[in-house]
């Protein structure tokens, strides 16, 4: 049915769709206008000064600008990769599980956080890395001496990261694990016979047959390398920590509603939006290219 | 089909009572964005906040109806959010920089015409006892906002546990000396007697190092001491303007902090605790608090917690060096598209006559002694704004001191009466935390705050300067980190002049300049 | 597979179960310390020892939070929100995902609709735009602010649309030969064997609306119109800021609110209908997750 016959009611079903977007998403783009302002709320946004592209330039020369860039950059790489081995890791050994019940139990759990919103967890994790918290008192077992987990800026984003990942690698390990489903039963046997030991099948077997979806999946994550988890650092994060915990979406928020800088806190946002559309645009056509996958 | 039945003659009825209400042609209606929060507050007579004897007394007196266009927490951004969307309500109290926006984007209405005509005695009197607040809220001759001004002598103080002094043999601090070292003891020396080693010596605020007035866990009193005025511009001796964080003074200051905490002395995890936590929980024996300490309330009823202020450190010659407050940093608005700026000003003068026992009508004071009694809070008046003499906590403390010690009620205010009997019934029954705070706060801790030989620093400049508005942000996270790193021992004193030169050419010069010109213009 | 039991695969075996049961408690690690914490006094609570079991056990905090209206307000508006808003997302998901599973071929325009909704996924005009049109359409401090900006759940239509894309064309063929039209084949055909992907996405939507805390508390006039996680997310904050109130007649109200164990019970008890809802669910979820997101 390669024809147009029911194109018009495939727009029709579209029409409410694209209302909402058009109504709760498009309309207020007119609302970055004051990155280019110096905004006057009683005036508008097409009645404030027109200032080009002043705060893009003041960005620019901010000290924080490479700061909050850097720490974008850095902590949603370390995300981003560590979301892949542990899961792949995960995935590999929970395969090896032949009780099907425990399996399938350990699933249930270890995809759990995933569903507990930041909101929620910051204030369990604050405990268990406060000073007289849990893992200090295991510091402390072995003999070590306390650390200020929150409030050092050798440890936040280790504990940021790691938190990310405790929070997401279940959710990972699904995917994966189903993708070492889906390999032919076949490769394994005909392995056996040819006397490859556990580790040996794992190895060649097991991971190669998992290659299309790990390059689909990091090709995808590379347009999240500007988004490093505004409502994660956003709960766990202090003063003492911002030079290596600001984000760009943290620093928005701060200058926007906060120190109601409308203007430059739109300019960085949109800077962000920009590279981000590039990035996400680069690995839909990586995506394609590698693992022959359209993600749009 | 009954439900249903009732559900229209519910509906019918409401639509009648808002049929009655909208009869009433005289009442004036003022809407207005009210910062309140519902949690832990008392209503009696299931009385809300539309209505209530607040209400009810304005209600009578002028006609005059609050309608709140919302009612959230003061840290929401609805102020903010209401601006920018041109949505703003008749009247909305904000903070400094609301404020100032507001005045830039000429958003406000003078008030100077119908505060001199509507004003009660109380409200003027309030308002006058305190020119500096009463000046910051005046734009180019015209009174733009009801200031509310920061009660003065609310300053830091030590708090001290009286019976861990006791079982350790130790006398009330003095010097700065005194305080490390009690603070060394009830480390050391178990004063909870439990045999475990897990009390901790002096509490530090994790944001907000020092120069944050108003707040506890600062360490202002030893800054202070030590001549550091931190987060605070003022005048030398010279009549130049002064930024606090940057001078030698507190280079020392947090030096000094540096090594306290270094030799343990600071709550080794003061960065990530909340630290009310400690006093609450029996695990910290002294801190810096003001006369009306939050967490001292909270831990009342901690096993034999006996909780005593003091003004100390003091200086050779016996002087306590503190800080005033900025003189108003939020402030009651009124948009321009308000039709009735008078009712403002009635609602709340009104609230305050009622408030104060001042409606000279024995029903209406039985009403307000009923709210007292029963903890009702002043919040839920239409504008919760505080409105109070310059000399609030000098007054109360001397009344105190004068009827706990004497008995005598004579020149006493009714209010402050009302505390007195607080505090008697605690006396008598050990029960009312009402009273016992009165007893704490208003007669040790107003009095201890009176001290005679109190050294005060002012403000010379507390707004937003244009380059202001553009790097403060980034400038104050700037210091909030360097000082933090310097205390925890992360970096070297060094990194304070650093951080001077950094701050300076930042736009931290042209902001001192600016704030230069500003005073230089007005004197 | 037939597995020759050597003592070394034995040995592998158990490391393998330790190392996926030790996973599995890492993962309720927070669930533990919070029901702890709201299991113990409040001195101890906020003594800050307790770890994973209570200290002076008591049920006082769930005592206290049964008399609280406004906590059972916001639990309330929460589930009407998750009902509600669930569903337009359905409705909304569906319509936009099978008129954009069919080819260019089939549906002229469909990848300039496509391009128009990863656009408004990237981009989006900031907080305040998106304020100003919430008020203008009147929604402000009614549930539908909260319900219909975040009606067209992008990425979720996506996944869902990449499903269809999924099923076999003769499916669709074959209906259409019997007179079909477009809805007809959508109700009958696609939805009944999208099972695990709507329970997947649909998962998605209602936690997503059970955690998200911000847009309530900029669209909210009055604190008990909240929902839950903002609600939640206003006990967290308060607890950070008591320290700033310095008025004298207001601090008594400290004396009975916002205790560590109090709060945790909140929070527990937020949890509950996460813990309920997602056993079900997750029964498809494994395999909606991955049709959606990895089949091409």
């Amino acid at each position: 049915m390669r024809n147009q016959k029911y194109a018009y009611q495939y727009h029709l079903m579209l029409l409410p769709v694209m209302a909402f977007l058009v109504i709760f998403h498009i309309l207020p783009m007119f609302g970055v206008i004051i990155a280019f302002e110096k905004f006057i709320p009683t005036r508008g946004f097409f009645g404030s000064e027109f200032v080009g592209l002043k705060y893009f330039q003041q960005m620019l020369k901010m000290s924080i600008s490479w700061r909050i860039f850097r720490n974008t950059v850095v902590i949603a790489v370390w995300k981003i990769a560590m979301n892949m081995v542990v899961p792949i890791t995960f995935s590999i050994l929970l395969n090896e599980v032949r009780v099907e019940g425990f399996k399938r139990t350990a699933q249930t759990i270890i995809y759990l956080p995933h569903f507990l919103s930041w909101v929620v967890l910051a204030i369990p994790i604050m405990n268990i890395f406060a000073y007289d918290g849990v893992v200090n008192n295991i510091v402390r077992a072995f003999g070590g001496s306390p650390i200020l987990f929150m409030s050092s800026n050798s440890w936040f984003r280790p504990i940021l990261i790691m938190t990310d990942v405790w929070k997401e690698f279940g959710f990972g390990t699904i995917v994966y694990l189903a993708a070492i489903t889906g390999i032919d039963p076949a490769l394994y046997e005909a392995a056996v016979i040819d006397g490859a030991t556990r580790g040996q099948r794992m190895l060649h077997v097991t991971l190669p047959g998992m290659l299309p979806t790990i390059v689909l999946l990091a090709t995808r994550n590379l347009g999240n390398v500007l988004s490093a988890g505004f409502d994660q650092i956003f709960n766990l994060y202090s003063p003492a920590v911002y030079e290596v915990g600001d984000i760009i979406d943290t620093y928005v928020y701060r200058a926007g509603l906060l120190e109601m800088n409308y203007s430059l806190s739109t300019a960085v946002g949109l800077m962000k939006s920009a590279i981000s559309i590039v990035l996400i645009l680069t690995s839909n056509r990586l995506a394609y290219k590698l693992a022959n996958y359209r993600i749009f | 089909m009954r439900r249903l039945l009732s559900l229209v003659l519910a509906a019918l009825l409401a639509l009648s009572i808002v049929g009655a209400v909208a009869e009433d042609n005289d009442e004036i209606v003022i809407t207005y964005g009210k910062n309140f929060d519902y949690d832990g507050k008392t209503f009696i007579h299931d009385q809300t906040l539309e209505n209530n004897y607040y209400t009810q007394y304005v209600k009578e007196k002028h006609n005059v109806r609050v309608e709140y266009a919302w009612v959230l927490d003061d840290d929401s951004q609805k102020d903010a959010l209401a601006v920018v969307s041109g949505e703003m309500p008749d009247v909305m109290y904000v903070n400094q920089s609301v404020f100032d926006m507001l005045i830039e984007a000429d958003m406000l209405q003078p008030i100077t015409k119908a505060f001199a005509e509507n004003a009660n005695q109380y409200l003027r009197e309030a308002c006058e006892s305190y020119p500096e607040a009463y000046a910051a809220a005046t734009v180019k001759g015209e009174l733009m906002a009801i200031p509310c001004a920061t009660v003065k002598k609310q300053h830091q103080v030590v708090w001290v546990r009286q019976d861990w002094l006791d079982k350790l043999g130790l006398e009330l601090p003095t010097t700065l000396d005194d305080i490390v070292n009690i603070a060394k003891a009830f480390i050391e020396q178990d004063p909870d007697g439990n045999g475990e080693k897990d009390t901790i010596g002096l509490p530090l605020d994790s944001t907000y190092i020092m120069g944050n007035f108003g707040r506890d866990f600062g360490a202002d009193p030893i800054a202070n001491y030590m001549g550091s005025y931190a987060r605070q511009w003022y005048l030398d001796d010279n009549g130049d303007v002064v930024y606090g964080s940057l001078t030698p003074e507190t280079r020392n200051a947090l030096e000094y902090l540096a090594q306290l905490y270094a030799d343990g002395v600071i709550d080794p995890q003061f960065a990530v605790r909340e630290e009310k936590e400690a006093v609450i929980s029996g695990k910290c024996g002294i801190f810096f608090g003001s006369w009306c300490t939050g967490p001292l309330r909270q831990s009342y009823g901690y096993d034999g917690a006996d909780w005593v202020p003091v003004a100390a450190p003091l200086d050779e010659n016996g002087y306590f060096y503190t800080t005033n407050p900025i003189p108003a940093s939020s402030y009651l608005v009124v948009s321009k598209k308000c039709e009735h700026p008078e009712a403002v000003i009635w609602a709340l003068g009104d609230s305050y006559e009622f408030h104060r026992f001042l409606s000279g009508d024995p029903e209406w004071d039985a009403k307000i002694t009923e709210y007292q009694t029963a903890g009702v809070s002043w919040t839920i008046m239409p504008f919760e704004i505080q409105l109070e003499n310059e000399d609030i906590v000098a007054v109360r403390g001397r009344d105190m001191k004068q009827m706990v010690e004497t008995g005598d009620r004579t020149g006493v205010s009714a209010q402050n009466q009302s505390f007195y009997d607080a505090y008697l019934a605690w006396l008598d029954d050990n029960t009312s935390l009402t009273g016992w705070v009165r007893y704490k706060g208003m007669y040790l801790c107003c009095n201890v705050a009176n001290y005679e030989k109190n050294v005060y620093k002012d403000h010379c400049f507390w707004g937003m300067t244009p380059t202001m508005s553009e790097s403060w942000a980034t400038l104050t996270s700037m210091e909030d980190e360097v000082f933090m790193k310097i205390v925890l021992g992360e970096v070297g004193i060094e990194a304070f002049d650093e951080f001077v030169e950094q701050w300076n050419a930042q736009g931290g010069e042209k902001i001192t300049e600016e704030v230069q010109a500003w005073v230089d213009a007005r004197s | 597979m037939v597995e020759s039991k050597r003592p070394v695969d034995v040995f592998v075996d158990v490391l393998i179960h330790v190392v996926i049961v030790i996973a599995c408690f890492l993962c309720l690690i927070p669930l533990l310390n919070t029901l702890a914490l709201s299991f113990s006094s409040s001195v101890m609570a906020s003594s800050g020892t307790v770890s994973f079991w209570p200290k002076q056990f008591t049920l006082a905090a769930y005592e206290a939070i049964v008399g609280e209206k406004q906590f059972f307000g916001a639990f309330w508006i929460s589930i009407k929100r998750v009902v509600l808003g669930g569903t337009i997302n359905f409705l909304m998901m569906v319509l936009c995902a099978f008129p954009l599973a069919h080819s260019e071929k089939a549906f002229r325009g469909r990848n300039v609709y496509m391009y128009f909704l990863i656009f408004t996924m990237l981009f989006s005009g900031g907080l305040v735009p998106t304020y100003i049109i919430v008020g203008k359409m009147g929604l402000m401090n009614t549930l539908w602010a909260l319900i219909l900006p975040g009606a067209v759940p992008v990425w979720n239509c996506i996944l869902l649309m990449n499903f269809f894309r999924s099923l076999p064309d003769e499916l669709e063929e074959a209906a259409i030969i019997d007179g079909a039209v477009p809805i007809q084949i959508l109700v009958r055909i696609y939805l009944p064997v999208s099972l695990p992907s709507l329970a997947t996405v649909m998962l998605f939507c209602l936690v997503g609306h059970w955690n998200e805390f911000f847009s309530g508390l900029i669209y909210m006039n009055h604190s008990d119109n909240y929902p839950l996680a903002t609600y939640i997310s206003t006990i967290v904050d308060s607890a950070k800021d008591l320290n700033l109130i310095t008025d004298p007649e207001e601090i008594e109200r400290i004396m009975k609110v916002s205790e560590r164990n109090m709060s945790s019970a909140k929070i527990f008890v937020s949890m509950i209908p996460i813990l309920i809802i997602y056993p079900f669910l997750q029964r498809y979820f494994v395999k909606g997750i991955v049709l959606g997101s990895v089949k091409g």
